[in-house]
């Protein structure tokens, strides 16, 4: 600028260039100024859900913040910083690292990073290129306690040395925690939970923190597998009662194929049949909702066990109610429905129970084909926490169903036991039983003593 | 009861008519050729060594066994014919078993009740009626509403004949009615049968009771190896037996 | 309250008790390995091209590796059946049965919790795989949809973390349960691991498409009992080894031809 004032002549070239660059640059700055979008593109602000159960991200409790963006044209990134919002806080052993990509191919990227709770710094040894995906995860943030939508803000510089301000984020969603978050929050502070967890068999099977939070969050699940049950097996029992019919029917080739359809069913895994109709029927056509069709496979695998039951319990009914009904000009259907099977029910409670137990324990064998019931819920909440102790809780909710069962069964096979000791006489109850030799003998003396005469 | 003129009916024509009658299980033959006719008003006793075959005849009557050949009539009905609706047949017919064979399921009335109600189509007070009826007969009206199961072998052979009669049948069988009760049990069952034959009942009773059979049979049976050896009054067949196999028998019982 | 908590108390430290000494009888007291002499190895054996079971045997990528590094450690190769894969980590934490868990695990921090991961052998990303014949182009588009993904993978993360509170996921044992139930229609979307998602639509599931990779660079690690430190830092230097002698390159360019191999760098 000062020569300017002693050489004129070159001094007007000279001005005419500066003033070439000086509009040249105010337009730089101008494109870059609105087109900070082209330095830096942000592809995406996510956060991972930090809920044992559901899907959302709570305030105060460490998760993982992913940041995408894409260099722009003629761009270079050589350092990066992202600014948390008031309130964040950080988690034990909160890091942050940048992943770089060239389309699906990760490139080495030596970086060093700092974080602390007000932002994280990412400087790259080698500035990243234009058209270059940085993806930088930040471990073990806690976002803000109180509910509401955060954003990322921040800067990056160039490889220049420029720093630019970034776009802010996309906003992440923070719920404040539930009670069971609290909870188990509380208990992550408690000395006895922090000793209980020291132990890996303790931590990973009965892990106290996740024994408070499955309870709540398997409830759905368990209700889903109650209901899989409920409807399956009532629709099981008018299948297997047919069924049962067919088996003892007169014609030989009924018998034959129902036999057939009650071996098959018996004798193949329910593993299997629900494979077979879950990935099989589709190709056939037929599109069923798998909540129902997952019932359906129940059914009909139920049936041909409560065939078996129906067929053994209407056999052991003595051969005599049949002739007491058919004497008093009871047809056979007749017969069946008000003499038979009122009886058979009786006796086939108890058997009957047990395998309404099995198909219950069985409801579990869906969430290998993705029907969404209790070991579904379990499963994806062992998945999520690396810890087995959703399947503990588990095992709590279906003995809720089963052991009261179990007890009444054994309670109603008591009674009906005492029911058969009391099908005689109640004034022969009084006195001891008579053997059978000692009964016939006063037999034959009464007899003797009546036809004397 | 009955009207004149199935009564004149009767007179010339037997109620049921048993015509060479055969019946085989597998290849045992435990019917050979058996003929008996019963007219309206009469009671039979059938007796006989055990495996005679008297419960098979008797069975063959409401066709709950099914002869191998032979016919049975029932008045001009050919029961045996492959087109006789053997359920209609069958509510004429009133049976007893050995075993009583209630239904354990329901009260004494409801057993009396079910066949009134489903069979002949009664309406349920009307069958309720009947039940305490036929009740009352057999000397069970305070039992009606107990379970099989709470009664005795007496009374639940009362109110198996009871269940039976309600149906109003024409003809009644006994299949050895008495047997399976304790002694001190029979007398109870073999009044209500004795006062039934004084009604004037159509009556076949299988049995070892010859007291019964004496006072209240017109006719006693004697039945062994699947024949009828011999028949007639009852004091002439027990008390002058014709057949070396009746003396065997009747001098074992006695 | 005072009695019953030291009854609680008392029910606690018992099953400590019991529990500290079955660890203490199972674990894998001082040696290198649980066997010694052994490798044992635990995978969900489904997983193409990495590992899946062919007559029987565990083979592909990571068997060939897995074999390589056991030869360069000197040690026999055993695979145990097929593990699942949810539980798989928590079984090598464990460590009893396994020695170490290689069923192409992402390294995450959180994962780092329970066990070790060796240095990355393999990078890799996401996909998007849908039936030829549907309208969706892209990831978002199932946003909202019933989409699948393997139980306890990042695949599934992703779903969670990135489509609408609207999508319904299912979670399935396998890959090949996922892929089985994408062509019966179970599910409109499968999100899975890029390279097991291409050797899929290429090979078995032909009717079907990958509408979008999805760029992720996670990188897979051997995963290994965070108490055997010992057995992580050899099997690092294994690994080294066999980078540098170009057993590694070798191997990935069988199973990956075009492809370059990684660095093997921490």
């Amino acid at each position: 600028m000062i020569k300017v004032n002693k050489h004129s002549t070159a001094s007007s070239t000279i001005r005419s260039i500066l003033v070439t660059i000086a509009v040249l640059s105010l337009i730089v700055c101008l494109t870059a100024g609105s087109t900070q979008a082209v330095g830096l593109t942000i592809n995406k602000t996510t956060a991972q859900s930090n809920q044992i159960v559901g899907n959302n991200i709570i305030g105060g409790v460490p998760t993982r913040i992913t940041w995408e963006a894409t260099v722009g044209a003629n761009e270079t990134v050589k350092q990066i910083t992202l600014v948390f919002p008031e309130g964040t806080a950080l988690g034990e052993g909160a890091n942050s690292k940048a992943t770089v990509l060239d389309d699906l191919t990760r490139l080495d990227a030596p970086q060093t990073s700092t974080i602390s709770a007000e932002q994280t710094t990412v400087t790259f040894d080698e500035p990243v290129a234009s058209g270059l995906l940085i993806r930088i995860e930040m471990y073990f943030i806690a976002l803000p306690e109180a509910s509401g939508e955060y954003r990322l803000t921040g800067s990056y510089v160039d490889s220049a040395g420029k720093e630019r301000e970034l776009q802010a984020s996309r906003a992440i969603s923070v719920i404040s925690a539930t009670t069971v978050d609290v909870i188990t929050l509380w208990m992550d502070d408690q000395p006895w939970v922090e000793l209980w967890n020291s132990v890996l068999f303790l931590k990973v099977f009965l892990n106290p923190q996740l024994i408070v939070a499955s309870i709540p969050a398997l409830f759905l699940g368990w209700l889903r597998s109650l209901l899989l049950v409920l409807v399956g097996f009532p629709l099981a029992i008018p299948i297997g009662l047919a069924i049962s019919f067919l088996r003892m029917s007169k014609l030989r080739i009924i018998r034959f194929f129902a036999a057939i359809y009650v071996n098959v069913i018996r004798g193949t895994p329910l593993f299997l049949q629900i494979y077979i109709a879950f990935f099989g029927l589709p190709f056939l056509g037929i599109s069923i909702d798998s909540y129902i069709l997952g019932i359906l496979v129940l059914a009909v695998n139920s049936s041909a066990y409560l065939a078996e039951i129906f067929r053994a319990g209407i056999q052991s009914i003595p051969k005599g109610q049949f002739e007491a009904s058919a004497s008093l000009g009871m047809h056979p259907a007749q017969t069946m429905f008000h003499v038979i099977l009122p009886q058979t029910i009786r006796r086939v409670i108890p058997t009957a129970t047990s395998e309404f137990i099995l198909l219950y324990k069985d409801t579990s064998l869906l969430a290998a084909v993705g029907v969404m019931e209790q070991m579904m819920f379990a499963k994806s909440m062992v998945a999520s926490t690396g810890n087995m102790t959703p399947y503990i809780v588990s095992a709590g909710y279906y003995l809720l169903i089963t052991l009261p069962l179990t007890k009444i069964i054994a309670e109603f096979e008591k009674k009906l036991a005492a029911a058969d000791d009391n099908s005689s006489a109640p004034d022969d109850k009084k006195k001891p039983k008579m053997s059978l030799l000692e009964r016939m003998k006063s037999i034959q003396k009464i007899k003797a003593l009546r036809n004397k005469k | 009861m009955t009207s004149m003129s199935s009564l004149q009916h009767t007179n010339e024509q037997p109620v049921v008519r048993i015509i060479d009658l055969h019946k085989y299980f597998g290849s045992l033959e435990v019917l050979k050729g058996v003929d008996l006719e019963v007219s309206r008003g009469e009671v039979v006793t059938i007796m006989g060594p055990s495996g005679s075959g008297k419960s098979t005849l008797l069975r063959c009557i409401n066709l709950l066994e099914k002869p191998t050949s032979g016919q049975v009539w029932f008045d001009d009905i050919c029961i045996t014919d492959p087109k006789t609706n053997i359920n209609k047949l069958r509510e004429h017919v009133g049976m007893v078993f050995q075993s009583f064979n209630l239904f354990p399921h329901l009260s004494a009335k409801g057993n009396i009740m079910l066949a009134l109600k489903k069979v002949l189509k009664r309406s349920q007070e009307e069958a309720e009626q009947i039940a305490l009826d036929q009740l009352a007969k057999v000397g069970l009206s305070d039992r009606a509403d107990y379970r099989p199961s709470q009664l005795s072998g007496g009374q639940q052979q009362r109110v198996a004949i009871a269940r039976a009669l309600a149906m109003d049948p024409q003809v009644m069988l006994f299949d050895e009615a008495t047997s399976a009760l304790d002694p001190e049990l029979v007398r109870g069952v073999l009044d209500v049968m004795r006062e039934l034959a004084k009604g004037g009942m159509t009556m076949i009773v299988v049995t070892h009771e010859m007291g019964f059979a004496r006072d209240v049979a017109d006719r006693a049976v004697f039945m062994d190896e699947g024949v009828i050896v011999e028949q007639g009054c009852p004091e002439a067949l027990f008390d002058n037996p014709q057949h070396e196999r009746t003396r065997d028998f009747l001098g074992h019982i006695i | 309250m005072s009695k019953k908590r030291s009854l609680v108390g008392l029910a606690i430290c018992l099953m400590m008790a019991i529990s500290l000494s079955l660890v203490g009888c199972g674990g894998s007291s001082g040696g290198l390995t649980i066997t010694p002499g052994v490798l044992t190895v635990g995978s969900d054996c489904d997983y193409p091209p990495f590992i899946e079971m062919q007559g029987g045997q565990p083979s592909g990528f990571e068997y060939d590796l897995l074999a390589a590094i056991a030869d360069e450690m000197g040690l026999e190769l055993v695979y145990l059946e097929p593990q699942n894969f949810d539980t798989l980590l928590a079984s090598v934490a464990a460590g009893t049965r396994m020695d170490v868990g290689v069923s192409s695990f992402t390294i995450t921090d959180e994962r780092k919790q329970l066990v070790n991961f060796t240095i990355p052998y393999f990078d890799s990303n996401q996909a998007v795989v849908t039936m030829i014949d549907s309208s969706y182009t892209n990831a978002m588009d199932l946003d909202g949809e019933t989409v699948g993904a393997q139980s306890g993978t990042t695949g599934a993360d992703w779903v969670r973390e990135n489509l609408g509170p609207d999508t319904e996921l299912k979670e399935f044992n396998g890959a090949s349960e996922l892929m089985a139930s994408l062509v019966a229609g179970g599910v409109e979307g499968a999100f899975y691991d890029e390279p097991t998602a291409a050797f899929f639509v290429a090979n078995t599931y032909t009717n079907s498409h990958i509408v979008q990779s999805i760029p992720t660079g996670e990188q897979y690690g051997i995963a290994v009992a965070q108490n055997n430190t010992e057995l992580l830092n050899t099997m690092n230097e294994a690994m080294i080894a066999i980078k540098k002698n170009g057993v590694f390159d070798e191997i990935f360019s069988r199973h990956f031809p075009g492809v370059s191999p990684p660095s093997l760098a921490a």
